[in-house]
């Protein structure tokens, strides 16, 4: 039954030239004046300059080579290394943007909770985004710590010779004999009930770990260095393509009205008689709702596909190195689009109405969802209000893949969350149907 | 087929539906007749399932409305009172969609599917878009959706609204052509001589209650009106006419009523032959004569005081 709703509102939704415009024709357009703009056809069009940042300081090789990493992926910085006279003349000419100082490191201060303090020098006058640069830490030492964690956990024999010191998270371990335990159930010596019962002393442990995680792992002191002379420098040339961080935001703004729009069909269809001559059919309750919503998810993945595939055929847009990840993302943000409109329509009285409270909530959300702003440049306070938004997790895990060139291990969490967003939506639409007395309120 | 006793709905203050009972028999069409809001579309929603009924029982193919909602719905086709069709879609896919919902599928959808194109002559506009239809096509393919199924009983709600006369009676041959074959139907419409040349029965509803039901006969029977002869004179001899009209055998009444001269009488036959009689003896000429027999208008008039289209 729900293959046959969803087949009928395509075929109806093709068969209409005007939605066919304002669900393909208007994105398209947009992607072309904005691949024009910011893309460019193929690789010599207009770059987004990535911004020059000196780092000073001799941190562990691992640490050095994941923020190199992190800040390439980023497509704001180029690192630049150098020592902190040389960095402290650079900022004052302005040759970089600002200095980042690291402290004196060594592995265990990754593991021990208290927060890794960072120097940052920029000239006073300059409007760099401190914030940015210290998310980028955050989320840097956060994968170097989970990283070790788990290697530690897994293999601690290797792990010990090779840092030739005392680990800090025996801190965690040091009342059970955990990591007695992960041998014996690894070589298969352990007797089960033993093992199953110190297997749960692990996850208490777990939840120790993840408050130590959770725990803000940076600060960020900064220090003002005012321009003066000083020698030059040459620096490496580095650019991404400025399409790849906007049309993601912009693809997922439309897909936010094509979900508004597929959820007025209900009021379409109660208008022109159809959802009366659907409700005497020998429906499921859930049919029409599922129905609608499948609808209005295949309707925006549709549009996102011919978003990526024109940005991608016309203006070599990135699609990111995995197209798996890609393809749960979208398909992860057209779900909960999808559901997020649908009370939405069965609250509101009409067409009219719904279209009037859905633009006004599109448009708020999008602002601070980071759809016209990348989440990272926004203030740290709405970024934080950001994160209550359903389209700020869409933009992110797109932003990820695409922008950052990472896989599907990296939005794991933000697929999670779209989908839990789905199903609440979801479980609320139907609660609104129950309560509105089922197919007598959607009359 | 259809059994109602002491139906009852109520939308706030407003008694939609008050105390309605009657049966259709199977293969019979009955209509419920009455005005706009008078309870007619409130009363199918309630025996189509769509609407709980506040008071009373309603029984559809021997199913309850209130318990047996999906087993009535697979027997039983609705026809709105709106357009109820895809628009974008052509006639050929709005019937595909509706034979899927119910079960059809194959060569059995395929076969239906062109039986109700050739039954509603719409075969060789079977794949144009249902937008560029005209009313009386659209009413067609309206009342084809409800049939796709095959159902036992068929509710039609006022099928012929907004079409011209010739569509209309294409509708209506349509409707008893269907019925021949076996098709229970009930049929609202507020046009009475929709009413009077389709129905094996008829209830006429307003304010929500059923204020007569019966055959066209036994309806008029009841109402126990006489034929009424009206005219104008060319000259104002209005009140010799009376006079001498009062005297003639059936004669019950004669006078003036609503601007018109009006004799009332059992039968209006012998009436205008004595008529024209007086007219010639004294030599005068008429300016309009008609004879009204009592009908479903009068029936109306007389248990509401308002006629049926206003």
């Amino acid at each position: 039954m729900l293959g046959v709703l969803v087949r009928k509102d395509i075929r109806r939704w093709w068969a209409d030239r005007q939605s066919v415009i304002v669900t393909l024709a208007l994105p398209l357009l947009l992607t072309a004046v904005l691949g024009v703009s910011f893309g460019g056809f193929g690789d010599d069009g207009p770059q987004m300059e990535a911004i020059p940042l000196a780092l000073v300081g001799d941190p562990p090789q691992l640490i050095r080579d994941s923020l190199d990493n992190a800040l390439d992926q980023s497509g704001f910085f180029r690192p630049v290394w150098c020592d902190s006279l040389t960095a402290d003349s650079l900022v004052r000419k302005g040759e970089v943007r600002a200095a980042l100082v690291f402290p004196d490191m060594s592995p265990a201060i990754l593991f021990s909770g208290e927060k890794v303090v960072f120097e940052l020098w920029k000239d006073p006058v300059s409007a760099f985004q401190a914030d940015i640069v210290q998310q980028i830490l955050e989320r840097m030492l956060l994968e170097v710590r989970a990283g070790e964690a788990v290697y530690v956990a897994v293999w601690p024999e290797d792990w010990y010779p090779a840092q030739g010191e005392h680990h800090p998270f025996d801190m965690f371990f040091k009342d059970t004999s955990l990591l007695e335990v992960w041998r014996q159930v690894r070589d298969g010596t352990s007797e089960a009930e033993a093992a199953w019962k110190q297997m749960s002393t692990i996850f208490d442990h777990q939840v120790v770990l993840s408050d130590a995680f959770a725990t803000p792992a940076v600060d960020l002191v900064t220090y003002e260095r005012s321009a003066g002379e000083v020698g030059e420098m040459e620096s490496p040339q580095s650019s991404r393509n400025m399409f790849d961080w906007i049309l993601p935001g912009m693809g997922i703004f439309f897909m936010m009205f094509a979900a508004a729009n597929a959820g007025g069909d209900l009021h379409r269809e109660r208008a022109s008689g159809t959802l009366r001559r659907l409700l005497v059919a020998p429906l499921r309750d859930s049919d029409l709702l599922l129905g609608k919503w499948s609808f209005a998810a295949a309707n925006g993945l549709l549009q996102m596909m011919v978003l990526f595939g024109a940005g991608k055929l016309l203006f070599k847009m990135n699609l990111g190195p995995d197209p798996f990840a890609l393809a749960l993302v979208a398909l992860a943000t057209a779900g909960m689009l999808a559901s997020f409109y649908l009370p939405l329509a069965l609250l509101t009285r009409d067409e009219k109405q719904l279209g009037q409270v859905s633009t006004g909530v599109t448009l708020f959300l999008a602002l601070i969802g980071g759809n016209f702003i990348q989440p990272e440049a926004m203030p740290a306070v709405l970024q934080t209000i950001g994160r209550f938004t359903p389209n700020y997790w869409a933009n992110t895990a797109f932003t990820s893949v695409i922008a950052y060139n990472r896989g599907v291990g990296s939005v794991g969490m933000h697929l999670l969350i779209l989908m839990s967003i789905t199903v609440v939506f979801l479980g609320l639409s139907v609660l609104i149907y129950k309560r509105r007395g089922g197919k007598v309120g959607l009359l | 087929m259809i059994q109602v006793h002491e139906l009852g709905k109520r939308f706030g203050d407003v008694k939609a539906v008050d105390g309605v009972s009657f049966t259709v028999a199977a293969g019979e069409i009955f209509g419920l007749l009455g005005p706009n809001g008078a309870g007619k579309t409130t009363t199918i929603s309630i025996l189509a399932t769509l609407l709980p009924p506040d008071s009373g029982r309603a029984s559809v193919c021997g199913l309850d409305v209130t318990t047996d909602g999906e087993a009535i719905r697979r027997r039983i086709g609705v026809v709105p009172q709106e357009m109820a069709l895809y628009e974008e879609l052509t006639a050929e896919q709005n019937l595909d969609v509706f034979g899927r919902l119910y079960g059809l599928k194959g060569d059995q959808l395929k076969r239906r599917v062109a039986e109700l194109l050739e039954l509603s002559e719409l075969t060789e506009h079977a794949r144009r878009p249902v937008k560029g239809f005209s009313g009386g096509m659209k009413r067609r393919l309206n009342i084809m959706m409800g049939l796709v199924h095959a159902p036992d009983v068929l509710f039609l709600d006022e099928p012929t609204v907004g079409i011209d006369a010739q569509a209309r009676t294409r509708i209506l041959d349509l409707i008893r052509g269907m019925n021949e074959q076996g098709l229970t139907v009930l049929y609202t419409t507020h046009y009475l001589e929709e009413a009077e040349q389709l129905c094996d029965r008829i209830g006429v509803i307003d304010h929500g209650r059923l204020a007569a039901l019966g055959d066209k006969e036994q309806l008029i029977h009841e109402i126990g009106e006489s034929d009424a002869v009206r005219l104008l004179l060319a000259t104002d001899r209005h009140a010799d006419l009376a006079a001498d009209a009062a005297r003639w055998p059936g004669v019950s009444w004669a006078g003036f009523r609503r601007g018109k001269f009006e004799i009332q009488c059992d039968d209006g036959a012998p009436v205008v032959a004595r008529l024209q009689t007086w007219l010639t003896e004294d030599g005068l000429e008429l300016d309009q004569l008609e004879v009204i027999r009592p009908n479903l208008e009068s029936l109306y008039l007389k248990i509401t005081g308002r006629a049926l289209r206003e």
